[in-house]
């Protein structure tokens, strides 16, 4: 029983970390229509920053994820403005190549300079764990689930309530009309360009601890936000949160319940039967009367 | 003080639509813009919104020459355009629709806000029962108030609409084009698109007609009313 607690409790954690990355990825496929490959490549690029900040500052993970963040954002500011701003007018296979090009550039060039070893870096939350009932939890998946938490808030607040919040998603449902209110779609898009690195980037933070990092482990977070994008419906943000969490469980479950290699196939698995009987997935919103 | 508009040719990628338009909507003025399909209508107040590039010629607004500002700075400046097919945000609700309206006006105090909106609500009360609920399940002629509702919260000076009367029951477009009347005896230059020559005619003072993206003849309602020239660019004979 505490075995399948523990399961459930691992899978909701990483499932919300799962959802901060799935969030950029959305906010910048809702104002632009780009499905960034290169996502989890950003998720990379910041934990490397870290050990960057680790080996020459000697800094804690978390104290580098303030410097990171901000330094991200303006990366995915830059990143629109001098790649995709260019390339409004391109066809998709163009811009989805776009991307592909950023994650091997961002991947060569960490192979290149960090090498392929797998890296840790030490945090204030290692062997810290928290002891709830029969079950042991480490400091930094908790840590990492209230970032989350906290993070999936704040966003969800903005876009409901703040006046960019509303400007993205009059951006995303009609950026003609955006534009004809008054709206200055292209800082928009830049703004929200930045916030979603920026989210890929504190998702990379909160994983440093307790986690080995590695150049190419850029595909693998992508893959994982991109299939939670599709069961969430691509768009719906509470759909993109509970497909996260969705997948989280899954890899969690699988991995303790089903034998070898099958139980990492498990997400995978869900997604290809959510595709088949929900096209649209789980928690599209409705389409414009 | 007006809106000038001098010479101006525009049209998308490779293929001019308007062919050097000359006119003038004075402020305070009700002007419509007449003419078939396809002939260039739409094309000439997007591009005076700035959603289409002008190729050559002029803009000017209140004297300031707005030919090639980006679109939300025109708004900014009071050039509004209630657009074709109303183009709401189909997934907020009406309130939100009103306060992307309000976006140009930047940081606002909540009590102006609210001031804002009780007026455009005064104006069309019928969205004031409806606040909640979301936009793409409205009937045609809310979705129109409610598209003129989302254009009049910046207090645009020249508010441009484009077909108001496209796919709203007879009965509704009457109370919109009051509504317009009522905004213009307010101050509002109005300068509207319209297929429908007779309503447009009842309530604008003076008119342009565009026949292949040429301004043919131009005059006031009655003036146009009785010419034979509109008829003819108007029913292609």
């Amino acid at each position: 029983m505490s075995f399948f607690l523990e399961a459930v409790i691992q899978g909701v954690f990483i499932g919300a970390v799962y959802a901060v990355i799935t969030f950029g990825l959305a906010v910048l496929h809702s104002v632009s229509g780009v499905l960034n490959f290169a996502h989890g490549n950003f998720v990379v690029l910041s934990m490397f920053l870290c050990l960057i900040l680790h080996e020459h500052l000697n800094l804690d993970p978390y104290v580098a994820g303030i410097i990171v963040t901000p330094v991200m954002f303006v990366v995915g500011a830059a990143l629109y403005k001098l790649v995709f701003a260019r390339l409004a007018t391109a066809s998709t296979l163009t811009v989805i190549q776009a991307t592909l090009g950023m994650m091997f550039i961002i991947e060569a060039g960490l192979l290149m300079t960090q090498g392929g070893q797998f890296k840790r870096i030490p945090s204030m939350v290692d062997n810290h764990d928290v002891a709830f009932g029969g079950l042991r939890i480490g400091m930094d998946e908790i840590v990492a689930f209230l970032g989350a938490l906290l993070l999936t808030g704040i966003l969800f607040w903005v876009l409901e309530h703040s006046v960019f919040g509303r400007s993205v998603r009059a951006v995303q449902q009609n950026g003609r009309a955006a534009q004809l209110v008054g709206v200055n779609t292209e800082r928009i898009r830049v703004l929200s360009f930045g916030l979603g690195i920026a989210l890929a980037a504190v998702a990379g933070v909160l994983l440093v601890p307790g986690n080995s990092i590695h150049p190419s482990q850029g595909l693998n977070y992508t893959v994982i936000a991109i299939m939670a994008f599709f069961i969430g419906g691509m768009g719906s943000y509470i759909g993109t949160l509970l497909g996260a969490v969705a997948l989280g469980l899954a890899e969690s479950l699988g991995a303790v319940y089903l034998p070898g290699s099958i139980g990492f196939a498990l997400p995978y698995l869900i997604v290809v039967l959510v595709i088949l009987l929900r096209p649209n997935g789980l928690f599209r919103r409705s389409a414009a009367a | 003080m007006s809106l000038e508009v001098s010479d101006l040719s525009c049209g998308y990628e490779g293929q001019t639509i308007i062919h050097n338009v000359t006119l003038r909507v004075e402020t305070g003025g009700f002007s419509t813009i007449l003419g078939s399909n396809n002939a260039g209508k739409s094309t000439l107040i997007n591009c005076l919104s700035g959603v289409v590039p002008a190729t050559s010629g002029r803009i000017e607004f209140n004297g300031v020459d707005i030919t090639n500002i980006a679109p939300h700075r025109r708004v900014r400046l009071g050039v509004v355009q209630v657009p074709e097919g109303r183009q709401l945000f189909s997934d907020m609700t009406v309130v939100e629709n009103i306060l992307m309206g309000a976006v140009p006006m930047g940081r606002i105090a909540k009590v102006e806000l609210a001031d804002r909106m009780d007026q455009v609500f005064a104006l069309f009360p019928r969205l004031k029962d409806r606040r909640r609920q979301i936009s793409g399940s409205l009937s045609g002629g809310e979705q129109q108030m409610l598209a003129i509702a989302r254009g009049i919260m910046s207090r645009p000076k020249l508010l441009m609409l484009d077909e108001p009367s496209l796919g709203v029951a007879p009965l509704i477009v009457e109370s919109i084009f009051e509504a317009l009347a009522m905004l213009n005896r307010d101050g509002v230059t109005i300068l509207l698109v319209e297929q429908n020559l007779a309503l447009s005619l009842r309530y604008a003072a003076s008119g342009f007609v565009l026949e292949r993206g040429e301004v043919v003849v131009e005059g006031t309602s009655s003036e146009l009313q009785s010419s034979s020239k509109t008829r003819r660019a108007y029913l292609g004979m």
